[in-house]
């Protein structure tokens, strides 16, 4: 029997009876979204399969679906959604399979550029297979590769495109066709597939507006080659990917890929260091490099040891690492000392260890952008820091970084980069209040509203854009609507030039207090004394918000020049 | 069959209170539109594991017509 779980999907009723048993909607989930569904199918069958699964993520969604093939005018209208599933399917184009149309690009783009203006993200569904392309020379195959690639060419950019493919292969064609349900209600499938759609795309929205893992910390042994590299020696492991080697092989670009898309990677094995470096030097089957990891720990410890110090070098917390081993006793162990470590099961049968790790959902990454790509470069200048750091005194230390940082109010440049962080920051976040980016989109427009980010860089290289700040401004107060600095460039005393910058602000429109609403969370609790080392006083405490406010601020000193 | 068709009727419908007779066409039971029409046929044909046509989905318009489309199917009625 085959080893090999795949993903099986509730039946629509069983959606529809799940959420029947849920009473407590409103009070439990505090994380709002507005969806809308549309397409040329009907989309009220996604709606509570949508609603469910967005609900199990810790959402309460607000799910408006559009009446069959209406959206195109509907687009340019509105402006509540936080995100637009269209589903373009190829019974719509089709009629039901009785015609060959083209696609109307133009209005198509025209409503898709209309709702990307308002910062409304749009997942499209590109057109399905369909039962007639069981003939490997269906008309109708050409006809929709052709329209698939026309839209990969003009809507790339603009839009998370998303194939069934995956899904129809998953559930298999006999359970998806069924064409009574489109003659009948246009829906181009049986609503069990429908579904299982609705599932797999609220699970892009949750990827999309959740960064995944942000490192990961793997093995060597029996994990990135077979056979253990003390025992055998570096000549005989198994990485011939003709033979046995193939699965590690595998595991190896699934790692370099992750690389590519801006996480680092670091290795901590049971070895002799000097010897677990030899394949990556010898061995020419070896798709990894020893430049591809962060950090290259090993040793005979405990393997939680060095995991704990690489989660400490970056500056994460350890529900953001994955760790990778094929040994259950280390996964374990790991577990155990680091409790919310994300350490995913593996099979011991190599070959189907890349499933068991793409089901876990961790590693699906939906947005790619230039400066996660460059994630990883940042982490080693980083560690060429800390290593420097430790022959100098502390104020010498900052002082010999040379840090600058540069504030530009927040504009279409770096509104998608300011919006990810805002998103991603946890610890360092004033009121944990994530706005999406819709309305960080209408905070900037406001005119009293006045919105910053922060690029940083010293002499190692360029942190990129590591803060934000929004302040809303009332006749001669000031409120800080909210505040991140990313955790990578804690403790160098760039919030306080960041705070220094904000005085200055202060300065020049002659505002005489500040205040701002602390919103404590588990992540975030050392703020409060942060807050009140810079003058902030606590007038006023009710649940986890607490109210703060600054007449004679207090800056301390660092050793960061600020340019505007 | 009464109990179970009832129950099914309530729950899609949204009417606790429902009383349902053969009679009934879906203008006078609230919520009886085309989208819950499917629902009811999807309900049917999980609980009693059969398949309606789409001609046969078409065609029901009361009560009494999927009455009828079950007993076909050999679902004895009880109403």
């Amino acid at each position: 029997m085959k080893n090999m779980n795949f993903i099986s999907y509730p039946s629509y009723n069983d959606v529809n009876n799940q959420l029947k048993k849920i009473t407590d909607i409103k009070s439990s989930n505090n994380k709002n979204l507005n969806i809308t569904l549309a397409g040329n199918v009907e989309m009220n069958f996604l709606k509570s399969a949508c609603f469910l699964t967005l609900y199990k993520h810790g959402y309460s969604s607000n799910i408006s679906v559009l009446p069959f093939d209406s959206w195109i005018p509907v687009a340019l209208k509105d402006n509540e959604s936080d995100f637009w599933v269209i589903w373009l399917s190829s019974y719509g184009l089709s009629n039901g399979k009785t015609k060959r149309a083209s696609l109307d690009f133009k209005n198509i783009k025209k409503s898709i550029n209309s709702l990307k203006r308002k910062g409304i993200i749009i997942i499209l569904i590109i057109p399905e297979a369909m039962d007639v392309e069981a003939d490997s020379y269906s008309d109708f195959y050409y006809w929709r590769n052709n329209i698939i690639n026309e839209i990969k060419k003009s809507l790339k950019q603009k839009v998370f495109l998303f194939s069934l493919d995956n899904i129809q292969r998953t559930i298999g064609m006999e359970k998806w066709v069924d064409n009574r349900f489109w003659s009948i209600a246009k829906l181009p499938c049986h609503p069990d597939a429908a579904t299982a759609v609705s599932i797999e795309v609220s699970n892009v929205i949750h990827n999309i507006l959740n960064q995944n893992i942000r490192a990961v910390v793997v093995d060597l042994d029996n994990t990135l080659w077979g056979g253990i590299l003390g025992d055998v020696g570096q000549a005989n492991l198994q990485l011939d990917v003709n033979s046995m080697g193939r699965p590690y092989l595998e595991m190896q670009l699934f790692i370099k890929d992750l690389i590519r898309k801006g996480i680092p990677v670091s290795i901590v094995s049971k070895n002799e260091l000097e010897t677990a470096k030899l394949p990556f030097l010898k061995n020419k089957n070896m798709i990894l490099k020893l430049r591809d990891f962060l950090y290259f720990e090993a040793s005979w410890e405990p393997k939680y040891l060095a995991i704990k110090k690489i989660i400490k070098g970056l500056n994460l917390s350890p529900d953001q690492v994955c760790f990778i081993d094929d040994s259950l006793f280390e996964r374990d162990q790991a577990s155990q000392a680091i409790p919310k470590l994300r350490v995913p099961d593996l099979n011991n049968d190599p070959e189907y260890r890349i499933n068991d790790l793409i089901k876990t959902g961790w590693f699906s990454f939906p947005v790619i952008r230039k400066v996660d790509k460059s994630r990883v470069k940042k982490y080693k200048e980083e560690k060429i820091r800390q290593d420097a750091r430790s022959s100098f005194s502390e104020s010498d230390y900052l002082k010999s970084l040379k840090i600058e940082i540069v504030g530009k109010k927040i504009n279409a440049h770096n509104i998608e980069r300011s919006y990810s962080l805002i998103q991603k920051t946890n610890q360092f976040n004033l009121t944990n209040v994530k706005f999406t980016k819709k309305e960080l989109t209408t905070f900037i427009e406001n005119k009293n509203n006045y919105a910053y980010a922060f690029e940083a860089k010293d002499k190692f290289g360029n942190y990129g854009q590591i803060s934000v700040i929004l302040i809303k401004k009332t006749n001669l107060n000031c409120s800080i609507e909210n505040w991140v600095l990313s955790c990578r460039v804690f403790n160098r005393g760039i919030d306080l030039a960041i705070y220094n910058f904000l005085l200055n602000w202060t300065k020049k429109n002659k505002i005489n207090e500040i205040s701002c609403e602390y919103v404590t969370t588990k992540k975030n609790e050392f703020l409060l004394n942060f807050m009140e080392s810079l003058g902030f006083i606590k007038q006023s405490e009710k649940n986890n918000n607490v109210c703060l406010t600054c007449l004679n601020p207090i800056l301390p000193k660092h050793y960061v020049s600020i340019k505007n | 069959m009464k109990n179970e068709l009832t129950k099914i009727f309530r729950d899609i419908m949204q009417d606790s209170k429902l009383n349902l007779l053969p009679s009934l066409t879906p203008t006078e039971i609230s919520n009886w539109d085309s989208f819950n029409h499917l629902n009811l046929i999807l309900a049917l044909e999980d609980m009693y594991a059969l398949e309606f046509s789409s001609e046969e989905i078409n065609n029901i318009s009361s009560v009494k017509d999927l009455i009828k489309c079950l007993e076909k199917k050999g679902i004895t009625s009880d109403f």
